[in-house]
């Protein structure tokens, strides 16, 4: 399991080549890259601007990490999330997921991208031509996370 | 004794990112969210608000937690999420 910040643009293909370097026992591979817009239900956006924590907001990632690979029968994660300045199109997150078999690595893929958007310790600015906004996850973040409650 | 005090998220852009409070001996968190909020302008309604949570030395602490001389008290706001 790797989890890790980046204050650098991410390359999602060299991530991706990386994980899947040497992989030999799995048949299956489920990525994941999310990317910002350039537009929200506020109007245009020109970029954003994540805040964090120093050595916090690792663990935070790191743990959703753990718990993901705890719940599901995978053998690898990859999670690389992006801070600081994130310019429209740029990858924010690239999630990759390993496993034996595909219906596990979906499922992980899919449980560690509804805990990172309402779980990770990051706290986002929206900037615009009217201005900027700091942003909290929304309903449908919350209902997504809330799938997987025990 | 000397205490460092971090705004993360919104709190800091409009509280200023780093403060250094002078407390006497014996404080709690949960004594530091009102001193904090006397004595960093502005921020006393922020702190008080239920989802502000105050962490020492990055560890999630309750209330009654004691705080000692040195530590760090990070402020943060709720987060946005990834």
């Amino acid at each position: 399991m790797n989890a890790r910040l980046s204050p650098e643009p991410l390359r999602p293909e060299a991530e991706l080549q990386a994980f899947l370097d040497s992989r030999t026992g799995d048949g299956a591979v489920v990525t994941f890259v999310g990317l910002a817009r350039d537009s929200s239900r506020a109007g245009p956006v020109t970029g954003l601007f994540l805040d964090h924590y120093a050595g916090f907001t690792e663990r935070s990632l790191e743990t959703i990490a753990a718990d993901a690979g705890a719940r599901f029968e995978v053998s690898d994660i990859r999670v690389v999330h992006r801070s600081g300045d994130v310019a429209p199109g740029e990858a924010i997150v690239f999630v990759a997921v390993a496993a034996p078999h595909r219906r596990p690595a979906f499922e992980a893929a899919d449980y560690l991208m509804d805990r990172l958007k309402t779980e990770a310790a990051f706290w986002k600015r929206e900037d615009g031509p009217d201005g900027s906004r700091w942003i909290e996850p929304t309903d449908q973040d919350r209902a997504d996370r809330q799938r997987w409650s025990d | 004794m000397e205490i460092r005090i971090l705004f993360l998220g919104e709190l800091g852009a409009r509280f200023g990112r780093a403060h250094v409070l002078e407390a006497g001996e014996a404080v709690t968190v949960g004594d530091l969210r009102q001193r904090i909020g006397e004595q960093v302008k502005g921020s006393a309604s922020s702190l008080m608000r239920p989802d502000v949570r105050l962490v020492v030395d990055q560890i999630v602490e309750p209330e009654s937690a004691l705080v000692r001389s040195g530590q760090e008290i990070a402020v943060l706001p709720l987060y946005s999420g990834g």
